[in-house]
Parts: C-alpha cells; sequence; structure tokens
C-alpha cells in the first residue's frame, strides 16, 4: 500500500468500521511487538496493545496527516500506555522473560532452547534497564528494521540524529552487559 | 576515536544486520586509523541484540477478538454520528436564537406602538406624502 493509499484508507476510517479493520490488520502486529518488549509480559501486552487501537479509534477525528506515517502516531499512542503502565505498577522492572524466550524460540528443542534462553534472558534484561527511548530504537531498528529515516519521524528527531542514539544506545548496552558479567 | 565515522559504521551495519548480510569487521576497522576493540565490541554488542530482539507472534485468538471488538465499537461510533446529524442539537440552538430574537423584536416595536403614539402612527401609518398646496387632506 503506498502513502497515499493509506492516507485515503485513514480517511475512510474515519467513518467506516471495515476501513479501521484494515488498518488495525496492517499496523497490529508491530504495535503489540512493541508494547512486548517494552513491558515483557504477554497478557499486559495485550491489554496494552487493545487499548492502543481503541484510543486510536477513539481519536480517529484528531488524526491529522502532518507528514509522519500512521504508524508514529499509533507509536506516540502506545510510548504513552507503557509510560503510564511503568509508572502505575510498583513491578516496573519485573518482567517475565520466560515468556518472551518462549514466544521467540517455539521452534528450538529442548537442549538449544536451554542455552539460548540464558543468552536471551541476559540480554533482554539489560535492554530493560535503558531508558524508554533508547528501547524504542532497538525495537524499531530490529524488530521492524526501520530506517533511521523512518525512526526519525516516529521519534520526532532528524537521522543524524537517530544515528547519534543508536551509537550511544550500543555503548550503554554494552557497558550494561560487561557491568552485569563484573 | 573518530565518533562520527563510527557512528556511520555501526549504522550501516545495523541495516546490514537486518538484510541478513554479514561484512566482516576488518573490512569497517580498516576505515578507522583508531584501535578495533571499541567498534568490535559495539558491533558485537549489536549482532546479540539483532538476535534476541526476534518478533513475537500475536496469539490468534487475541488477535480476531480484538478485531471483533474494534468493529463493533467503530460501527457503534458510526451510527452515534448518523443519529447527531438527524437531530443536531448546534442547529437547534441556532433556530432556537433566532426564534427568540425575532419575537423579541416584535415585542420591542409592540411597546413602542403603546408607549409612543407619534412612534405607534409612524409603525402603524407611515408619514403621509404633503398634499398639493390647494388640496386639503
Amino acid at each position: 500500500m503506498t502513502d497515499s493509499e493509506e492516507r485515503l484508507l485513514i480517511e475512510r476510517a474515519k467513518h467506516d468500521a471495515s476501513a479501521f479493520g484494515i488498518l488495525y490488520e496492517r499496523h497490529v502486529d508491530r504495535i503489540y511487538n512493541y508494547v512486548f518488549y517494552r513491558v515483557g509480559d504477554e497478557q499486559e501486552a495485550q491489554d496494552l496493545t487493545a487499548r492502543v487501537f481503541y484510543r486510536a479509534l477513539a481519536h480517529m477525528d484528531d488524526y491529522r496527516d502532518r507528514g509522519a506515517p500512521f504508524a508514529a502516531w499509533l507509536y506516540r499512542i502506545a510510548h504513552n500506555l507503557v509510560a503510564n503502565f511503568h509508572r502505575d505498577r510498583s513491578r516496573r522492572r519485573d518482567v517475565r522473560l520466560d515468556e518472551a524466550v518462549a514466544l521467540v524460540e517455539k521452534s528450538d528443542g529442548p537442549g538449544r532452547l536451554a542455552e539460548k534462553n540464558e543468552e536471551k534472558n541476559f540480554l533482554l534484561n539489560a535492554i530493560q534497564q535503558l531508558p524508554g527511548e533508547r528501547q524504542e530504537l532497538l525495537i524499531l531498528k530490529f524488530i521492524e528494521e526501520l530506517s533511521n529515516a523512518e525512526i526519525g519521524r516516529i521519534l520526532g528527531r532528524s537521522e543524524g540524529a537517530v544515528k547519534s542514539l543508536y551509537h550511544r544506545t550500543l555503548i550503554a548496552l554494552r557497558d550494561e552487559l560487561e557491568g552485569r558479567i563484573e | 576515536m573518530s565518533i562520527d565515522l563510527t557512528t556511520e559504521i555501526l549504522s550501516a551495519h545495523a541495516d546490514q544486520l537486518n538484510r541478513g548480510e554479514t561484512l566482516p569487521t576488518p573490512v569497517y576497522a580498516d576505515m578507522l586509523s583508531e584501535p578495533r576493540g571499541e567498534l568490535d565490541a559495539l558491533m558485537r554488542t549489536a549482532r546479540r541484540t539483532k538476535r534476541a530482539l526476534a518478533p513475537v507472534t500475536i496469539a490468534p485468538a487475541f488477535r480476531a477478538r480484538l478485531r471483533d471488538g474494534l468493529t463493533m465499537a467503530a460501527q457503534h461510533k458510526e451510527s452515534q454520528r448518523v443519529l447527531m446529524g438527524r437531530h443536531d442539537p448546534a442547529w437547534g440552538w441556532v433556530i432556537g436564537a433566532a426564534a427568540i430574537g425575532s419575537a423579541a423584536g416584535l415585542i420591542a416595536i409592540a411597546w413602542r406602538a403603546r408607549h409612543t403614539p407619534r412612534a405607534a402612527t409612524a409603525v402603524i401609518a407611515p408619514e403621509l406624502p404633503t398634499p398639493p398646496a390647494g388640496i386639503e387632506s
């Protein structure tokens, strides 16, 4: 779907349930992945994903095309809900990484799974310690596989700023991993 | 360390990871005059991160249930919009205000007519033109 086709779809979705359904199908996977890796729990991720789309539906009339992709608007909603989640919940860093690993490694055998689980748990825990924006960057870069320009439009930063943020994020993550080893 | 060049190399490396390509670190390191230890460590961190952050699949039942809920909510929202369009309270206020204004104007005219005879005459019978000389009214 081209950008202009999506713009037409968005306008239709303001008053057409089936058009909103198409938008939902286009974006639910990315929003779910974003939320899941930010909160680390499948049930919470489902709840927050649902809230993202219900909020989007409620505010569709307010949506204006300002040059950023529709996904950026959904990510902003998701970002705010995740921020509220972490603020409101006492178990901010209590993530169920076993669920995260189980969802990702469904096809592996038990032996390899145990070894991979430890590595993934270790790294995902370290990622969870990063500031929210840096977690967002890694999710958009390595799960959504977006370009720096696309990430910049979502985060409200220039392409150069995204590159610099990525560099600093890797340094922080490397330091976090080395700190855990020591 | 050449921060800008390292930043560019790491950025390009991330894009290559996403494309499933692997470019040996020495190729990147040769572009730098500084020691490659830092670059190696950061690129290794990036590879590990890419492996750890694999896409997760939404439970199909949840996906379908959410879609059904959103469809119902969207249809309800649209039906409310249609109902509001047929009996729009905003238009009711406009029409009501116009009616009140018209009534107030008529009441004012009638009051002036009762309390001001000349005014009443002027209202009821606008001033007649002066008859020509020689003709009595």
